[in-house]
Order: C-alpha cells, then sequence, then structure tokens
C-alpha cells in the first residue's frame, strides 16, 4: 500500500488541545465536525490543505487523552502523522483508528515537499530531496492498520468469544 | 528484581514479565470513564451494540460527571442525558454531576486499591499511581475493548524511572512545587512512555492528598504513569531505566509559566500581574489544598482586580469546608464558589479565560488555549500560591503572607 502527501511541519509538542480544543469537543455529535476546529488556534485553514502529511518534532500529540484529535485528523484529510516521537496515549489513539503515525527523524523534511509513504518496504520517500527513511511498526501496529482500527476487531472477537 | 509495575503486571498476567515483554490482553481491574470522553464512546459503542455485549465486571466501571457539569448548553445537557443512559443501562457506577473529580473521588472512596490496575478516558488517570496502583489514561476505542472484554488489547510493559526525593519540604512549599520543580528538571524525551516511580522519604511523610498531586502531573511529561509504593514494598535494586536524586530542601516555590506545564520557575523571579485565580482540578481541589488556601485568606480580602475561583475537588470536601468554616472563609474573602466539577481547568465553563486574562491555576495544564482564549496566560502553581497571588494581584511567593 502506498500512501502520498503533501509535508506540513509542526514543530514539538504539539498537545491535543492544539489539535483540538475542548470548546470544539461537545458542539455536536458527529466526528467530522471535529475536522473544522483542527489547529484552528494556529494553522488556519488546516481542513482545506489537501492531502496533508503532518511533520512533526518530538512527543507530538502531548497531553490530553481525547480521541477526538485523531478524529479531527482523518475528517481534515491528513493522510498520515511523521514525528521525531508521539506521546503514547496519542500514538494508542491513532493506530486504533488505523491513522498511520510514523516514529521517524524528520529533521530535513521541508514544508511542501512531496511524501511517498510505502508501507510494505515500510519506506518514506521525500521526493524533492530524494531521500528515503526506513521506518519500523509493531506487529500490533500493522494488524491495526490492517483491520480498519480496533473498533473492527473488537466486533470480531464479540462476535466469536 | 521487578519494579512496582512489572510486579503488579505479573500478577496479572499470572506469569513473571519485565519491560519490553508484550502482552496479547491484559487482565484489567478496573475502568474509568468521564462525560467528556462518554459522547463518543457511546456513538461508537453503536456499533457495537448489535452483538449485544455485556461489561466485564459493570461494577468495577465508573462513570463519572465531572468535565462540563452543570451542563452550559442544551447538547452538552443531551449528552449528560445519554451518558446517564448508557450507564444504566449496563448497570455501571455512576456520579451524578456535582459528586465530584473523578480522580479525586476514587481514591476518596477507597474505589482502587495498590496492586489493582485501573484505566480511565482521562489522561490524569495517572494520579491514582499514589494509591501503589498501576493507573493510566487510554482513548475511548481501548476503553470500549477493555468495558467488553476486561482486557487492555497488546500491552507492552513499560520501563521505570525511578525519582528519589530526600530532605524535608519547608514551610510554604508543597508536593505542587515539588513536582513542577522535578518535571522542569527531567529530559522530556527520556521520560516518554516510562513509568515514573517516586521513591525516598519525602513521600514517606507526605499525606496522600500530596502525593496525588505528584502522581497527577506525570502525563505532563508524556510519562506512561506515576507510581508510589502505598502500602506496599518496592524494591529499589530493581532494573531502572534511569534513577534520578532530588534534594527538596532548598526548594522554594515554583510556577510553570506559558505555555508548558514543564516550564517551571522559582516565583520570586517572577513580576506578574493576574486577573484570576483558580484553585480546583483534579491536581489541587482536595481537602487540605483548601484548608492551605483559607489559612491564608482568613480575615483577608481578595484583590478588587482578580477574581478568584474556588471549586472543591468533590461533594465530600464541599461538606467539610462547611463544617469547619473554609466556606466561610472563601466566602468573606470575596471568592467565587463553584460546585465540585473540572470547571475552566477544561476550558468550558464556570471562569473560562479571555484574550488579556493573566491566570493563577493550581491546574495541571497551561497549553495555548486550554482555559479558553488562545491568547490568555496561565501560570500553575501551588493552591497556597494561587490564594497569596489572588491577595495581591501579583504572582506571589506564599512565604511572604502565610501566618
Amino acid at each position: 500500500m502506498k500512501i502520498e502527501g503533501t509535508a506540513l511541519p509542526v514543530g514539538d509538542d504539539i498537545d491535543t488541545d492544539l489539535i483540538i480544543p475542548t470548546f470544539a469537543l461537545q458542539k455536536s455529535r458527529d466526528p467530522r465536525t471535529f475536522a473544522d476546529y483542527a489547529f484552528c488556534h494556529t494553522i488556519p485553514g488546516f481542513k482545506e490543505i489537501p492531502e496533508k502529511i503532518i511533520v512533526a518534532g518530538h512527543n507530538f500529540g502531548c497531553g490530553s487523552s481525547r480521541e477526538e484529535a485523531v478524529f479531527a485528523l482523518l475528517y481534515a484529510d491528513v493522510k498520515a502523522v511523521l514525528a521525531r516521537s508521539f506521546a503514547p496515549i496519542f500514538k494508542r489513539n491513532a493506530f486504533n483508528n488505523a491513522l498511520l503515525s510514523i516514529e521517524m527523524d524528520t529533521s530535513r523534511i521541508k514544508k511542501s515537499d512531496p511524501l511517498r509513504i510505502d508501507l510494505d518496504r515500510k519506506t518514506v520517500c521525500d521526493t524533492t530531496t530524494g531521500e528515503d527513511y526506513s521506518f519500523t511498526l509493531t506487529a500490533a501496529e500493522e494488524t491495526l492498520i490492517q483491520h480498519g482500527g480496533l473498533l473492527p476487531m473488537l466486533r470480531k472477537r464479540l462476535a466469536n468469544p | 528484581m521487578p519494579t512496582l509495575v512489572e510486579t503488579i503486571v505479573s500478577k496479572h498476567k499470572e506469569s513473571p514479565v519485565r519491560a519490553g515483554d508484550e502482552i496479547e490482553e491484559l487482565p484489567v481491574d478496573r475502568l474509568l470513564i468521564n462525560d467528556v470522553a462518554a459522547v463518543q464512546l457511546v456513538e461508537r459503542y453503536r456499533e457495537i451494540e448489535d452483538l449485544l455485549p455485556a461489561p466485564f465486571d459493570p461494577s468495577s466501571v465508573f462513570v463519572v460527571l465531572d468535565h462540563v457539569v452543570p451542563p452550559c448548553d442544551s447538547v452538552i445537557a443531551d449528552n449528560l442525558q445519554r451518558t446517564k443512559q448508557f450507564a444504566r443501562t449496563l448497570h455501571l457506577n455512576l456520579f451524578k454531576e456535582g459528586e465530584g473529580i473523578e480522580h479525586v473521588l476514587l481514591p476518596e472512596n477507597n474505589l482502587v486499591s495498590p496492586g489493582d490496575i485501573l484505566l480511565g478516558t482521562d489522561s490524569h488517570t495517572c494520579t491514582n499511581g499514589a494509591l501503589g496502583c498501576f493507573a493510566f489514561g487510554i482513548g475511548i476505542t481501548d476503553a470500549l475493548f477493555v468495558l467488553f472484554t476486561g482486557t487492555f488489547y497488546n500491552f507492552v510493559v513499560p520501563e521505570t524511572v525511578l525519582l528519589t526525593c530526600s530532605g524535608k519540604l519547608q514551610k510554604g512549599v508543597y508536593a505542587k512545587d515539588l513536582i513542577l520543580y522535578v518535571l522542569s528538571h527531567l529530559d522530556q524525551q527520556k521520560m516518554l512512555n516510562k513509568v515514573l516511580q517516586f521513591s525516598g522519604p519525602v513521600f514517606a511523610s507526605m499525606p496522600l492528598d500530596g502525593m496525588l498531586t505528584v502522581c497527577n502531573m506525570t502525563t505532563e511529561i508524556s510519562a506512561k504513569t506515576g507510581i508510589m509504593p502505598y502500602e506496599t514494598r518496592e524494591d529499589l535494586s530493581a532494573e531502572f531505566a534511569e534513577r534520578y536524586t532530588f534534594d527538596v530542601t532548598p526548594l522554594e516555590p515554583v510556577v510553570a509559566v506559558p505555555h508548558s506545564p514543564l516550564n517551571g520557575k522559582p516565583v520570586a523571579e517572577l513580576t506578574v500581574e493576574i486577573t484570576k485565580a483558580f484553585l480546583g482540578s483534579c491536581t489541587n481541589s482536595r481537602l487540605s489544598d483548601l484548608q492551605v488556601a483559607a489559612s491564608i485568606l482568613r480575615g483577608k480580602k481578595v484583590k478588587d482586580t482578580v477574581d478568584l475561583y474556588i471549586v472543591p475537588g468533590s461533594r465530600k470536601i464541599y461538606e467539610k469546608i462547611q463544617e469547619s468554616g473554609i466556606l466561610s472563609t472563601f466566602i468573606q474573602a470575596g471568592a467565587v464558589i463553584l460546585p465540585p466539577n473540572c470547571a475552566a481547568c477544561f476550558g468550558r465553563h464556570m471562569g473560562v479565560l479571555g484574550p488579556s486574562d493573566v491566570c493563577i491555576s493550581s491546574a495541571n495544564r497551561n497549553f495555548v488555549g486550554r482555559m479558553g482564549s488562545k491568547d490568555a496566560k496561565v501560570y500553575l502553581g501551588s493552591p497556597a500560591t494561587v490564594a497569596a497571588s489572588a491577595l495581591t494581584g501579583m504572582i506571589t511567593d506564599p512565604r511572604e503572607v502565610l501566618p
């Protein structure tokens, strides 16, 4: 499987309040509405930026455990998140919703660089610099991506106890 | 020898584990769900409801309505009704509006015990590690999995960092100052996903309220959780990823400046005028926190340029401050008393900040926009620092006003 998108750098220590502020959490029960408020304090028009791949520094997704942060990114057309490191709860929530979150050195990727992720070869190619980055996923992370997240797996487990 | 968390996980798995081991399904004792997380959790539950799943143990699941109660708009009011209905249908323990904050209620009502595994749909579930249990925050999909299987899917045993605190906290310096200081001195990247095990004589003599404050803030450095050897024995010869020692005797009051809880600075270095003072949250809203604040506010008046919000952490604490006269002290000082809930710490109601507000808060987060406007500034300090600052209108070292 291949994923293509454009690099959107966001820096270090992006907390989940920045990704989706509290005032937006209960506007509606429809999770698609979270996309309208994703990064609303710092990146105006975030939702409209097409086919984006977030390129972060350290500790992406720190703070609150709100899974709405992942919903906001998914419904705002974020294809994947690349970061030097992820806060643990965010990373769980991301894979539980099949949002690909790759830990790698992101320091040389520039804004708007076209990126190509090859899930089979486990590489990220920055097509501007031609640089190839390899990454790893745990077996569980691969399983979650393949099944479309934890909910379908829970469904299966409950149906066949 | 195993760490505290390795011991707890080994017991649950019924075989010895070490950091790095992967467990397909980790048995969990208790699950905590709050009103905010419940909204999307109940929506997702609809996708599996046709399978008629049964909760693993309804008596071990706590649904706490604490984040935005009483509701501030009709959508939230509707969400609360749906959450109540969900809890009642599945026979889960429901804490109604006004009972208190989840991480205050569980320890207060002895609903978690040393050696337990507690998971909660709130990052500050780590607070409960002060009771010697393994407690950490999860999202709603993981919570649904726990609710209907009694297990946490694909758990990897985390490494532990040992933080030993020696010495004695001086007058005017509290558990909150200690944890703000420690967080400002640790390398975030080395703490990522680690268990922070707090050890040493400081904690042996610290009241439980303070221990809960310390563990509460471990999530701010993106640790897995915090834990203390409460009524349990720890083995200091265990294999720790790192070991650090702090002497707390020279510690002064600390405040975390905007916009990170890791930005701890000595109060003495700051000259900051405030418009708001917030005393509440799962970090510092317990009886001893309110007692300290009352000792500072007694017979005095909050500065006319400042609004002081005080939010007792639970109905029981509310009752105790009423009985002891502390409530009158607060009212006479000019504080605004709010019912037990997360209030403005969650930034949704009851004291939300505007763009020109500068707030001294006893809570745990000062991220951009956390308490309201993205332009507001939030400083985090101890209840004593909050009370002292409310009197002077400036962020103030509580030692200047403590009786």
